[in-house]
């Protein structure tokens, strides 16, 4: 079937084109993909399941499945009046940002996806947000820093503008520093923060902002410097730490990195009281490859099965849902399950609350405008720090020596910001 | 033995043997010419009678075509194996990006991309262009590198994270995909037509001497620096116009990938699986490259091992590829470089 | 960071490099081989080390014995399948083929061993260091890095001597001289080569055991290792052994200058150190007049 035939006021833009634009307007009307008929919603899913980035992915095919088994997913859903099948069509980034974007395209213009759903660090959702802002598709991203989604995308970052089509929840630099301040009070420390990030969009956006977070608090802030990922010598970086005499350690780098530099800091004599860590150890994986160096790093937790949490799928409790995937991969649980589980239920109500599931505007509003609660807490849309941005609370955890079936567990030892989930275990200092 | 009816023959003396006549074009030649008129005609009628689903793919494949006649003109010509042509990827698609930055039209500033990594590769070719064989290969790809760490480390552009094309948001998405799509298909065939023009002209027959042997070649009057140093900065004008093109096509760019040597590695493939120094080989080799990608990439890294092999058992034992496995034994020459001798009477 | 320590690390990181490099120069000054998978085969070593001490539950060190000879026997066969019909066809086959190899080693990694960051456990030897009090001021240096300095100047050393005053060097720089010759006198060059090989991958596959110990490693890492290898090599000159040593040695001493400026450009500083060469003295600072004169 022929598509939309083109207005001639975008014709108009294109003049710079002379040719290319008088050719078209003299043929007529360019052909679309072609709507598809039928009473079927397509969800696409996008992440790194395989390359370094992985670890973050390690449980979507679980939680996919899991959703489809849902009475929600499987009756389908019911938008104006009639009841939609759904199909959710899951696609694999390979860890590489432009495969990232060929597969948000192939969604799009191939499976004809009704709404894109992305998981998981800057370089997977933001080039597919970016796709879906272009081609005018619904896109919820999570497990990305707020910041670092909103203001990289920006055509001039100082002069943002909200997007139309793209929603994300997660947590930023604020909270960050909101979970990683209470824990650092509890140790008696100089004060001093060695803080160590790359040249990324996650570490240039703790960089901005965390200097005046830790001020404020009166704590002293010493940079390690705008490395670049990959870096194998970390020497010069642990030296100033230890010339700056730094006990507390914080910092946001690739998790390959960060084992690197903890096995440098450790033959250099760098042993700072407390470490608190973004981006990694977030994941059970990430712990083997250092052993017990990773004994009491303290991290942030904006999911797990200590979260008094229920499913507005089904009424699933969060424990429940970590102790199916711990028995079906025989592997330890990990945070973005709950996030990627949430992506769904976000998709479930914002379609449950338009008219058609091809009104693509309605769609995008309706998710701009969600407030609900499930399996990850209350989702507030319309609250964020900008518009279609919901803000989770994380709580402060330590990876402890586990009760026999995992070698380490994460154990939540402050609850500052998120005070529902309860505590436990005490802070116990890093290296004391 | 090609025995055409086209123009360019040359009454060639009198041996003993008989007369004979130094043909270059062909009849088939004719037959290939109208028809890639044809096909060209035809593909550029896509995005009005197939739409945005056979856009997508084409546009990889003209960019494949593309970088592999624009691999082809060092390697197969000038006998430059560079390592380094994402840099020029690379190159085109930030050029891009500033230039949208600054509020051009992204469409009307891709031949400014490509003529910014045109000019980058001038200089670059007087440090690179002192090796050859792996030096040179390697020295290149150094390039590259110290380009995408150029690019993390500027704030301005994205760091590593990388950047969204500014500017489209003013396209309707269909029209959008329409111009990428003819921007690519010109860039493979301003590609092709301009490394088989350069091929036919002086200038080819100076690299193809360059390439069989630098010393006999200068020996003979060629100007073997400046023949190396045309095709080095050509291949990289139209390497930037690719980066562009793909940039266009993607709408987000990142060093990490765009600067990867994963580009070489396809454009190394495809050249020499079709067929190194001819115009067919490389447009063969970026077809067989684009369907082993569609039909295997499932198959994840043993994609690439195969295709790792192949190149390794092509270059051994069937050194000139595909194209010229099939159609040097039967005298088949599409879009013909060389002189062919034949008798006329 | 004070300077001293600084220096002090550059040149212990630079043995490494130099390590990286020497299989490198060997192959390119005595058989004008420039093996693109040299990076590669480096970290086949770390990979084949990692998966031997898992497997026979022995210590990184101690599986050195089986690996070295493994790697110079992969070396052999290499050259023997591969290498040796690549430097007959033409300029381009070797890197084509040595290009190919490369993209082939990492790819099986991948499937084979998946592409997560690994690292070598070296024991208590990776987390001690000693501290040295130079100039006034107190340095930490790791063992670990001394020890592969150490290493480097062995290997180096050893391939010095195996090439200045055995009867098999006498072989290798007659048939690197002048190949025909050679051949006519009786050299039979197929097995001078193949041990070339050979030797190359087995300090390549040691570079990659170092590496493993001090940082991680994962299938894609050969690439940057042959990048840097090869760095030193030009740097310090095509085909000389020693000027390899300084060419690395140099290349950590720019690394932790830079790191001492801003740690952001260390990378990029040997990059450009290595393009300056290229421009002002492309044959490197130390050029072999004749490759490892006795």
């Amino acid at each position: 079937m022929n598509g939309p035939s083109l207005p001639r006021r975008t014709l108009l833009k294109g003049v710079g084109l002379g040719a290319l634009a008088a050719g078209t307007a003299a043929c007529g009307s360019i052909k679309g993909s072609g709507d598809k008929a039928g009473d079927k919603i397509v969800i696409g899913f996008v992440s790194p399941q395989t390359g370094p980035l992985a670890g973050f992915a390690s449980g979507d095919r679980f939680v996919v499945d899991r959703v489809r088994g849902t009475a929600a997913y499987t009756g389908g859903f019911a938008v104006g009046g009639k009841t939609y099948d759904v199909e959710i069509v899951v696609k694999d980034t390979q860890s590489d940002p432009s495969r990232a974007s060929q597969v948000a395209r192939e969604l799009i213009l191939r499976d004809h996806a009704d709404i894109i759903l992305t998981s998981s660090t800057p370089e997977t959702t933001n080039p597919v947000a970016t796709v879906c802002e272009a081609q005018g598709i619904p896109c919820v991203s999570t497990v990305v820093p707020w910041e670092a989604w909103y203001f990289s995308r920006q055509a001039d970052p100082k002069n943002p503008k909200p997007f139309t089509y793209t929603t994300m929840f997660f947590f930023g630099v604020d909270q960050f520093g909101g979970c990683f301040v209470p824990m650092w009070e509890r140790v008696s420390t100089n004060k001093t923060v060695a803080g160590m990030f790359p040249n990324d969009a996650d570490g240039n956006a703790f960089r901005d902002a965390y200097p005046a977070i830790l001020k404020k608090s009166g704590y002293k802030w010493v940079d390690g410097g705008a490395y670049t990922d990959g870096t194998t010598a970390f020497s010069s970086m642990i030296s100033k730490f230890k010339s700056e005499e730094c006990e507390i350690f914080t910092n946001a780098p690739l998790p390959p990195d960060f084992n690197t530099m903890w096995r440098q800091a450790a033959q250099q004599g760098f042993r700072p009281k407390l470490a608190t860590v973004a981006k990694v150890l977030l994941f059970p994986a990430d712990t083997v490859a250092l052993g017990p160096l990773v004994k009491n790093i303290a991290t942030d937790s904006w999911w797990g099965p200590y979260m008094p949490n229920t499913s507005s799928l089904d009424g699933e409790s969060a424990k429940q849902l970590a102790e199916a995937y711990q028995s079906a991969s025989g592997k330890q649980w990990l945070q973005t399950l709950g996030s990627v589980y949430s992506l769904f239920e976000i998709a479930q109500k914002a379609f449950t609350s338009v008219d058609t599931p091809r009104d693509r505007r309605a769609v995008a509003t309706a998710l701009q405008k969600l407030n609900y609660s499930g399996i990850s807490g209350v989702l507030d849309f319309t609250r964020g720090p900008v518009p279609g941005v919901a803000i989770q609370q994380p709580v402060g955890v330590q990876w402890k020596e586990g009760d026999g079936r995992f070698p380490y567990e994460m154990v939540v030892v402050d609850n500052s910001l998120n005070p529902a989930v309860k505590i436990g275990a005490d802070l116990t200092p890093t290296n004391p | 033995m090609t025995a055409g009816t086209g123009g360019g023959a040359v009454t060639a003396g009198t041996a003993a043997e008989g007369r004979f006549a130094v043909r270059r074009w062909s009849r088939t030649a004719s037959v290939a010419a109208a028809g890639s008129v044809v096909a060209v005609a035809a593909l550029a009628g896509v995005p009005y009678y197939a739409g945005t689903s056979a856009e997508q793919p084409l546009v990889t494949l003209f960019c494949l075509v593309a970088l592999a006649s624009l691999w082809n003109l060092m390697a197969g010509f000038a006998g430059l194996t560079s390592f380094g042509q994402q840099a020029y990827l690379g190159a085109g698609a930030y050029a891009l990006y500033a230039a949208a930055s600054m509020g051009l039209d992204p469409f009307a500033a891709i031949p400014l991309a490509a003529a910014a990594a045109g000019v980058l590769s001038l200089p670059v070719s007087f440090a690179v262009l002192r090796l050859s064989g792996g030096h040179f290969a390697v020295a290149t790809w150094v390039l590259a590198e110290i380009l995408r760490l150029a690019v993390t480390l500027a704030p301005s552009a994205g760091g590593n994270t990388g950047v969204s094309l500014p500017g489209v948001s003013g396209y309707d998405a269909l029209l959008r995909q329409a111009l990428t799509y003819w921007w690519a298909l010109a860039v493979a065939v301003c590609s092709v037509a301009g490394v088989y023009a350069l091929a036919r002209s002086r200038f080819g027959l100076d690299a193809r001497a360059v390439h069989s042997d630098p010393v006999a070649a200068a020996s003979a009057g060629v100007a073997v620096g400046r023949t190396r140093r045309w095709a080095y900065c050509l291949s990289a004008f139209g390497t930037g116009a690719v980066g562009a093109v793909l940039f266009a096509n993607t709408l987000y760019t990142q060093p990490g990938s765009v600067f990867g040597v994963q580009h070489s590695v396809a454009m190394m493939f495809m050249v020499v699986i079709g067929g190194i120094g001819t115009i067919e080989g490389p447009i063969l080799g970026a077809l067989v490259f684009f369907a082993l990608q569609q039909a295997l990439s499932g198959y994840g890294p043993w994609y690439l091992v195969l295709l790792g092999a192949a190149g390794i058992a092509i270059t051994l034992f069937a050194p000139r590829g595909l194209w010229g496995s099939l159609a040097a034994p039967r005298g088949w020459s599409l879009f013909p470089i060389g002189h062919h001798i034949s008798g006329t009477s | 960071m004070n300077w001293v320590g600084a220096v002090v690390q550059g040149v212990l990181v630079g043995g490494w490099y130099a390590l990286a490099a020497c299989g490198l120069s060997l192959t390119f000054g005595i058989m004008r081989l420039v093996n693109i998978a040299h990076g590669d085969l480096a970290v086949c070593g770390a990979y084949l080390t990692l998966v031997l001490s898992s497997a026979l539950g022995l210590p990184v060190g101690y599986t050195l014995p089986l690996v070295l000879p493994i790697a110079f026997a992969i070396g052999v066969a290499l050259h023997l399948l591969l290498f040796g019909r690549a430097l007959r066809g033409g300029p381009l086959a070797p890197v084509l083929v040595t290009f190919g190899l490369s993209v082939m080693i990492e790819n099986l990694l991948v499937a084979g061993l998946s592409a997560d960051p690994r690292s070598l456990d070296a024991g208590r030897l990776a987390l001690a260091g000693v501290r040295v009090t130079a100039f006034g001021s107190v340095i930490t240096l790791s063992w670990l890095r001394i020890a592969g300095f150490l290493t480097a100047l062995a290997v180096l050393g050893g391939l010095h001597l195996l090439l200045a005053r055995t009867s098999f060097g006498r072989l290798v720089r007659a048939t690197s001289d002048d190949l025909d010759t050679a051949r006519l006198v009786g050299v039979r060059v197929r097995p001078v080569f193949a041990t070339v090989a050979g030797i190359a991958v087995a300090t390549a596959a040691l570079a990659g055991v170092f590496l493993g110990m001090t940082a991680t490693f994962d299938p894609y890492a050969g690439g940057l290792s042959l990048i840097f290898a090869f760095e030193a090599v030009v740097i310090g000159g095509l085909g000389s052994l020693w000027g390899t040593l300084l060419g690395g040695v140099t290349i950590g001493l720019v690394q932790q200058l830079a790191a001492q400026w801003d740690v952001q450009y260390t990378v990029l500083a040997v990059h450009l150190l290595f393009f300056a060469v290229l421009a002002v003295r492309p044959q490197g600072f130390f050029p072999a007049s004749e490759p490892e004169a006795a």
